[in-house]
């Protein structure tokens, strides 16, 4: 039983880790033209940054240790604390699955199928994530931990191919375009990897009773992904005058102005099921959050409710990607908000408690 | 639901009377149209007793020299009182090593009807089941679909007893428990749960128990027809039990902590719990020295790569991704693409079909005339076809890669469920390539990660994670091989003693 409790905390860490580090990624390799080689700075800032947020759940989860992830926010906010927190994440994860469908579908488009409809990419890949999500969170984990293990095949193929071409003179100057534009950069960062906390929901209690599942989870998954953009940014010359359009970026991505023919095919098979898994993850943990905020809906309704809303985020405006990049400021913010509110708030209701001057309950649900 | 006749007089008690019980088998056992039910009336020890078995069904020789020959030579005896004729005659006339006494018809009737002898005692309210079952059976032979390079050759037959007697050969245990008893509420089945005490994982233990004992059937032909009732997910593609003929195979089951049914009737095992890797292993790769077994398992599991996308990675380079394909390459698919007039996914689907129905028919047909199907199989699929200009010559090669690598699939129930996923993956190749085939393989690989096999995730020990021997994807060494597999329980008495294993490395 326990070994079976490790198990799948590990592979709910491997699916928040690989989730959240390759959607990081693809910010900074996508959406972050201005940084050049300066991508891995912003990772690591990012990474920083939500520190307090998984240390905000190493609280909550230490000071209601025989609770659920629902029942440890209950006990650190109240009824009203979890319902906020719980829709408040899945708005988030929502928008944020909106905004990798619109990527994705670009991507299809891109690659192969540019007259096919953009809307019926998004449809499909939607109700496949819909589905996934809906066979619940141990068997989304479960094909993260193979693809965890294709991915690093494939990492290790694409670097070793491009090994000759790789220029280290790239990475300088070492802050890029300045501290300002890094910090800039760094806040949609951080909102990426803050949701570890969403990570978190999917987590049961015994499978983590330190609560520093997510810690350590959001350190690898920072340093990976700062290290592969740090390869990157070898591989890509950073040019000023760019575009910085999604498909020009992506165009260069897979190209990679010199050797496109021969490393296209793994290259789009890493893309394409890492922005999968991604959307999964985000698929399956808004499921698990507004669970939370409405506990009459079941899982399945909950993974079909998430599905439907990404899909009909990702045909608005909203997914557009100078749209998705201003929304992106605003998870970590919101995120960082209410997880460091209801840790103080269960450290203060632990102590009042102690101290016999509050009620004894566990879990105000 | 209607009853079956004589439903009354079958639950009945053994009466007193002799003449009353044999009237009674009578009617219950349709005689006079039935004629191989014999009632043999003789005496014995000074009171009447009647004999009753099938003829076929129980060994003439043990019911003439163990039973009948006794039986008559003590006629003179004085016998006992009528309550404790039963008991008389077990302990001082019968010379058959299983007797024991039964009370109601319902026991008597299944006695005969599975080949063993009962006796009607006169004046006794029981009669005396008696061991003679003696029907002809397969003897034990080379395995017909699980052959190995090395490793033993013998497999399994229908007869539940010598099924148990081949595995309790290999796992020779005092822990070793067979758990016998019937399922199939109108004819019912012998079945045999085995399992390692000590070994095994009393929960699965108990769930694979319940749910067969729950089984609510009139009869159960098979293991087959069992799998399909007791498996956890009866909607996927994929068997969730190893269905095996080697008793090798069953044995080394026993000892990982699996749990094995066996089925009267049934040339077939059933092992459980399983995981899709314990699907895709096959007996020699034990056998083998481990670099060998090692290399023929990457090999098995290529080929079962290769045939759940080669055609659907071909339709979709065709198709979306042209400029992956090397100018050389894709001149030459052009060119040879030229004259048929079928799109590339018809063209597909026609192979694919051409394929199923060849499989299918060299598999019903008899021996004599196998070679003539794969003869004319191969002229469609090769000359003839590519001839008509119907299909292109490199869709040939495609076929017959994604052919040898289903073979590859050592659970012929994978090999058809990668056949049908082939499909699925061809349709998304055809509507969006490599976008379309992603997805579809991403579901599936969701899909295989929600599965249990009673209760144990189906990927198991890869995802989830779970420590386990080096035995998995690679066969690594034997003396590595050290931890008892992930499904027996944790203080298993059958790990290997301080993970040593080559003691005499130690002694040098």
């Amino acid at each position: 039983m326990k070994e079976g409790g490790t198990a799948q905390r590990r592979s709910v860490c491997t699916l928040t880790g690989m989730a959240i580090g390759f959607r990081a990624f693809l910010a900074v390799a996508l959406d972050g033209g201005e940084l050049y080689g300066s991508g891995w700075i912003v990772l690591t800032a990012g990474m920083v940054l939500s520190i307090p947020v998984a240390a905000a759940l190493m609280i909550i989860r230490r000071l209601f240790p025989h609770e659920e992830a629902a029942g440890a926010l209950s006990g650190a906010g109240g009824r009203i604390g979890v319902r906020l927190t719980g829709t408040a994440l899945f708005l988030i994860l929502v928008c944020d699955a909106g905004s990798v469908l619109q990527m994705m579908s670009t991507a299809a488009r891109y690659v192969a199928a540019p007259e096919s409809n953009r809307n019926i990419i998004k449809l499909v890949t939607a109700l496949t994530a819909a589905a996934a999500a809906a066979l619940g969170p141990c068997a989304a984990a479960g094909a993260a931990v193979l693809w965890r293990r294709l991915a690093a095949v494939l990492i290790v193929l694409l670097i070793l191919v491009q090994a000759p071409y790789f220029r280290p003179g790239w990475l300088t100057p070492v802050l890029g375009p300045g501290i300002p534009v890094l910090m800039r950069g760094a806040l949609p960062a951080a909102g990426i990897f803050s949701l570890t906390a969403a990570g978190w929901l999917m987590l049961e209690r015994e499978h983590d009773p330190d609560g520093k599942a997510m810690l350590r989870t959001l350190m690898k998954s920072g340093a990976v992904t700062a290290a592969l953009a740090t390869v990157l940014a070898m591989l890509v010359p950073g040019m000023a005058d760019a575009p910085t359009g999604r498909a020009f970026r992506l165009g260069r991505l897979l190209a990679n102005d010199r050797a496109g023919l021969t490393l296209e095919l793994p290259y789009v098979i890493l893309l394409y099921s890492g922005m999968l898994t991604m959307l999964v993850f985000e698929v399956t943990a808004a499921a698990r959050a507004i669970g939370m905020a409405l506990p009459a809906l079941n899982s399945r309704m909950g993974a079909m409710a998430a599905g439907g809303l990404a899909f009909c985020l990702s045909v608005s405006d909203l997914a557009r990607q100078e749209k998705a990049a201003l929304l992106s400021v605003w998870y970590y913010p919101v995120i960082l908000s209410a997880f460091v509110l209801l840790a103080c708030n269960a450290v203060i209701r632990k102590k009042m408690r102690k101290a016999g001057n509050a009620p004894e309950r566990s879990g105000d649900r | 639901m209607p009853e079956k006749p004589n439903r009354e007089l079958i639950r009945s008690d053994v009466s007193r009377s002799l003449d009353e019980n044999m009237e009674r088998i009578r009617k219950i056992m349709n005689i006079p149209p039935n004629k191989d039910v014999l009632l043999r009336e003789l005496n014995t020890c000074g009171f009447r007793v009647c004999l009753v078995y099938l003829e076929g069904m129980a060994g003439r020789a043990v019911v003439d020299q163990f039973i009948l020959e006794p039986c008559l030579k003590n006629q003179a005896d004085a016998g006992a009182e009528p309550d404790e004729r039963a008991d008389y005659l077990i302990t001082r006339v019968i010379a058959v090593d299983d007797a024991k006494k039964v009370t109601g018809f319902q026991e008597i009737v299944q006695q005969v009807l599975m080949g063993k002898s009962v006796m009607l005692v006169d004046g006794c309210p029981e009669a005396i089941a008696l061991e003679t079952r003696g029907y002809e059976k397969r003897s034990v032979d080379k395995t017909s679909n699980e052959s190995v390079v090395y490793g033993p050759k013998e497999g399994f037959v229908e007869s539940l007893r010598t099924n148990i007697t081949l595995i309790r050969r290999i796992a020779q245990s005092e822990d070793l428990v067979s758990d016998i008893f019937t399922i199939g509420t109108q004819m019912p089945t012998l079945v045999s749960i085995m399992y390692l005490k000590g070994v095994v994982n009393e929960r699965v233990l108990e769930t694979v128990k319940s749910r067969i004992r729950a089984l609510n059937i009139p009869q159960c032909p098979g293991t087959g027809y069992l799998q399909q009732l007791i498996e956890d997910h009866p909607y996927s593609l994929l068997p969730q039990m190893l269905e095996t003929e080697r008793p090798d195979r069953a044995a080394s089951c026993l000892s990982d902590g699996q749990v094995v049914v066996v089925v009267d009737g049934s040339p077939y095992v059933l092992a459980a719990p399983v995981s899709l890797w314990h699907l895709i292993h096959a007996s020699d790769d034990t056998f083998m020295r481990w670099q060998y077994g090692t290399f023929v398992r990457l090999i098995r599991m290529l080929g079962m790569a290769l045939s759940l996308l080669v055609p659907g990675v071909y339709v979709a380079l065709t198709l979306f991704h042209q400029h992956m394909i090397p100018m050389e390459l894709l001149t030459s698919i052009i060119e040879t693409r030229a004259k048929v007039p079928f799109p590339v996914v018809v063209e597909v689907l026609i192979m694919e079909t051409a394929f199923f129905l060849l499989n299918e028919a060299s598999t019903r047909v008899p021996s004599l005339i196998g070679p003539s199907v794969g003869l004319v199989g191969a002229l469609i699929l090769g000359q003839a076809a590519v001839a008509a200009s119907i299909i292109s010559p490199i869709l040939i090669i495609v076929i017959a890669l994604t052919g040898l690598g289903n073979y590859t699939a050592p659970n012929y129930g994978v090999g058809l469920g990668i056949q049908i996923s082939r499909l699925a993956v061809v349709a998304a190749g055809a509507l969006m390539g490599f976008y379309g085939i992603v997805l579809t393989v991403g579901l599936m690989a969701v899909y295989l990660c929600s599965m249990t096999s009673f209760g144990e995730p189906y990927m198991a020990p890869v995802a989830p994670y779970r420590a386990h021997n080096g035995d998995i994807i690679i066969r690594s060494p034997l003396w590595r091989q050290v931890k008892p597999l992930y499904l027996s329980r944790a203080n298993s008495w059958n790990r290997k003693a301080d993970g040593r294993v080559r003691e005499w490395r130690r002694k040098k």
